[in-house]
């Protein structure tokens, strides 16, 4: 069912107010408290309103855990205690990275977000990856600040890597091209990097829209949020095959050299190949294994717009399970990580057979086709992972340069001429 | 080369590190302190090799000491020789396998604010490379010690000061008598505990960074481990109180069952442990070749244990003997088991005011009658303050904070179990704005 997204800031907000989310009769709140993300929860707003009681009731059972400890953190001032003048590190400036392939509507959105971060210093670059026309390339344009490149084969790996390759800075952070970064975003990942075991920050990921029966099942079944606690990842605590929990590549940053240490993205995995998604799950697994931190903080906040239709859920749906069997088929192959033998097994009889069975119990159809999807993906997923590491080769054979073995560290200068403006 | 007094003297240890020792000078020679106003003082632990000659063979834009022990007495004598030549008004000990950032020097100057002040510097790990299980635990280690002095309410203690990369007033420095040689390691927490004992404030410098060229293997490392059980105990015999934070006075913790038959083997099974040793390595190295990493990192952990209690029992020959040890620490230096009593129910900017007032070694916070946790007395750290409490309220003391405050009805949390759920209404007022309603349930 269509569902307003209503942003509600707790702090300063006037009690027993009303809500208008017409021409929408259920809504979404996602609550803030001082401008954090701290809950969310479905409320039924029939006539397009959410009356103040129905308000109340619905920010109060929202407010769980999250809610409470911002507002203990907030009346301890502990904001003030974190930012007392210390002999610490200071905050370095960032690359914002856009991997986008023939998306000029959603690219022009995300840059009109990417726009209004408050200027740290960072630089936006978009990677156009394999482009078909000029689309990009326009939009692009549209935004002085923003710098273009074009990463002409290869999958988004290969445009991660390009993009890492590009950056001037040394941490970059990710957003997909569907995606709308909150003001808060970029100053909320650079924050836990003044850790230097950090390798990776990820962020709390929500809905753009929930306008279709698509969206709607997307956010109910796989979403891509992981709650609105922040967490730190590392080997004491996380299996090196089980990186759902850490977050995904659609909201990420990453410190550049230490991506290059580990080989840099796999681009036999991910988008635009055969492997269809993993490749920033097996980023994250080899950085756990290095002996790196990665923090998955809420702070960090986007808004990412769900496919539409079933067809392109569905589609998701068979990626996501083509693309964790096939990061395990690497991980068994080439790291000979035992461990995802294991894994594999846990998810099947904790996570997939419950699944179906419930959904079949309660003959809920959506549950049912996403999980059917997903399954059939994960049949694929281990021929998938070969005929791509194949073409991958082959592609690297054919372009050195763009292989990840031969990558070098930070190009001073923009994309040369024939490649970006 | 200034003919006035420099305002720093940087003494280096050495042994034996040419290469190491001439990266480390010329990181030196990078500083953006000026030149002029800081020297270098190297103090050799008779090294064989010949650094001596790469020193004073090198134009240096610092004025360079070269000094030296006869015989090898360890890094505490190298670093107290050193320090005995310094005209600077602030001491800065360096390792001779770091390499200074180039603003270490203006670091350390600047975060000694006054002649109390102790300024403990970042020394990030590099493991050249490396990517075994060994240096990835190792370098996770180092950068775990730097990670809980970068938390704001970190409570400074003995065992934070490393003499890697240290700067200590030179007036300090001769007040306590310097570094104790009679250790061969674990001497800058000797040191630490004197230092806490005359008044100084500690504070990490993460700007003042030197990179630290770790080369440490396995085998070094359970070798440290032994030196590091027999120091202990040295230092306990020195300052008896600290016993209770020293892994020696594990009797004190309530340990496991297994950690104390663990302990009991190496006590009585002091022959043959070599073998068993070698057979543990190889175990170690299958467990790394197919990555069961838990299962390695458990056999780590065990043999680092057992190597920590063999040097123990080196010093103490027996159990009972280390029962009476422990003991007689006690007698000679009580804890003190005087708890502030910090009633949040007065208000959270009250509290914190009267802790950071009182300075007490221990506090037990409440809200009325619920208890909410105890700040224990820690023998060899600073006394408590108001950043301290201000840090544990709202992360180890949150959910009990939180439930004291939902029972006693000033926050809309209803208590199920050890989950918290939430019912109306939010919370209409600060936590700190005054007394708040305290009623028992």
């Amino acid at each position: 069912m269509p569902a307003a997204i209503v942003k509600l800031e707790l702090v300063g907000r006037k009690p027993r107010q009303e809500i208008s989310t017409a021409p929408h009769e259920e809504a979404l709140l996602v609550l803030f408290w001082d401008g954090r993300a701290v809950g969310q929860i479905r409320v039924a707003a029939p006539g397009g309103v959410i009356s103040p009681d129905a308000a109340e009731q619905a920010i109060a059972a929202a407010a769980g855990w999250d809610f409470w400890l911002a507002w203990l953190h907030d009346s301890l001032r502990l904001r003030e205690l974190r930012e007392q003048p210390r002999h610490f590190s200071r905050p370095q400036p960032m690359t914002v990275a856009i991997c986008t392939r023939e998306r000029p509507e959603d690219l022009t959105r995300c840059l009109e977000a990417v726009s209004r971060l408050p200027d740290e210093g960072q630089e936006v670059l978009v990677v156009d990856n394999r482009p078909a026309t000029s689309a990009t390339l326009e939009v692009v344009g549209r935004f002085p600040k923003v710098r273009y490149t074009c990463q002409r084969d290869g999958g988004l790996d290969a445009a991660r890597n390009r993009a890492l390759a590009e950056s001037r800075h040394s941490i970059v952070a990710f957003t997909d091209d569907d995606a709308v970064v909150d003001r808060n975003w970029l100053r909320a990942l650079g924050a836990n990097f003044d850790n230097p075991r950090v390798a990776c920050v990820t962020g709390l990921t929500l809905p753009l829209e929930l306008e279709t029966d698509a969206q709607d099942a997307f956010e109910r079944y796989a979403p891509f949020g992981r709650g609105f606690g922040r967490r730190v990842f590392d080997l004491d605590n996380t299996s090196v095959a089980a990186m759902g929990p850490v977050g995904a590549g659609a909201n990420m940053a990453v410190r550049r050299d230490v991506v290059f240490a580990a080989g840099g993205f796999d681009p036999a995995l991910d988008g635009g190949t055969p492997a269809r998604s993993g490749g920033d799950h097996e980023m994250f697994s080899r950085l756990i294994a290095s002996g790196f931190q990665i923090v998955y903080d809420p702070a960090a906040l986007s808004w990412h717009r769900h496919r539409r239709t079933w067809r392109e859920l569905r589609d998701v749906a068979e990626g996501y399970g083509t693309g964790v069997y096939a990061m395990w088929t690497k991980m068994l192959l080439e790291q000979h990580e035992f461990s995802v033998l294991r894994q594999a097994w846990l998810w099947l009889r904790h996570g997939q057979v419950p699944g179906l069975a419930r959904a079949l119990r309660q003959r809920d159809k959506r549950a049912l086709a996403i999980l059917l999807a997903e399954a059939r993906g994960c049949l694929r997923g281990p021929f998938a992972y070969l005929l791509s590491r194949r073409a991958a080769r082959r592609t690297a054979r054919r372009a050195p340069g763009a292989t990840v073995a031969t990558m070098a560290p930070g190009s001073p200068e923009p994309a040369p001429p024939g490649d970006g403006t | 080369m200034s003919a006035a007094a420099p305002q720093v003297s940087i003494v280096i240890p050495t042994r034996n590190r040419r290469d190491a020792l001439a990266r480390d000078l010329a990181a030196l020679a990078r500083q953006s302190y000026p030149a002029n106003a800081f020297e270098v003082i190297v103090s050799s632990d008779a090294t064989p090799d010949d650094s001596r000659e790469m020193a004073s063979g090198t134009e240096w834009p610092f004025r360079l000491v070269w000094t030296g022990l006869e015989t090898p007495s360890g890094a505490a004598a190298a670093r107290n020789l050193g320090a005995s030549l310094a005209r600077g008004a602030l001491l800065v000990f360096l390792d001779d396998d770091v390499e200074p950032c180039p603003d270490l020097v203006e670091a350390h100057v600047e975060a000694v604010s006054d002649p109390l002040v102790v300024s403990i510097g970042y020394l990030p790990p590099e493991v050249n490379g490396r990517n075994d299980l060994f240096a990835i635990t190792l370098r996770a280690w180092w950068e775990s010690i730097f990670e809980r002095m970068r938390v704001p309410g970190h409570r400074f203690g003995f065992c934070d000061v490393l003499a890697g990369n240290l700067a200590i007033p030179s007036s300090l420095f001769r007040k306590v008598g310097g570094f104790d040689s009679s250790l061969r390691c674990h001497e800058d927490y000797e040191i630490g505990v004197r230092l806490l004992e005359a008044g100084a404030r500690f504070r990490f410098s993460e700007t003042a960074r030197a990179v630290h060229h770790e080369a440490t293997t396995l085998g070094r490392a359970l070798v440290r481990k032994r030196e590091e059980g027999r120091a202990d105990v040295q230092m306990a015999r020195r300052h008896p109180g600290i016993v209770r934070s020293l892994p020696l006075g594990m009797d004190l913790w309530h340990p496991t069952a297994a950690a104390l038959e663990r302990r009991r083997r190496v006590f009585e099974l002091r022959g043959g442990e070599r073998r068993r040793m070698r057979r543990a390595m190889g175990r170690l190295r299958a467990y790394e070749r197919i990555r069961m990493r838990g299962r390695w990192r458990a056999l780590l952990d065990g043999l680092l244990f057992e190597e920590y209690w063999w040097g123990v029992s080196d010093e103490i020959p027996s159990l009972a003997a280390l029962g009476n040890f422990i003991d007689e620490c006690c007698r000679k230096a009580p804890g003190d088991n005087a708890f502030f009593d910090a009633d949040v129910a007065r208000g959270i900017e009250t509290v914190l005011a009267e802790i950071e007032q009182e300075r007490p070694s221990a506090a037990r916070l409440r809200l009325g009658d619920w208890h909410v946790g105890d700040v224990p007395a820690v023998a060899g750290t600073v006394p408590i303050d108001r950043s301290h409490v201000q840090w544990l309220m709202g992360h180890h003391f949150a959910a009990p904070l939180l439930r004291a405050l939902a029972r006693s009805g000033t926050i809309g949390l209803e208590i199920h179990g050890p989950a918290l759920e939430s019912r109306p209404p939010v919370p209409s007022r600060p936590l700190g704005d005054g007394p708040v309603r305290t009623e028992s349930l």
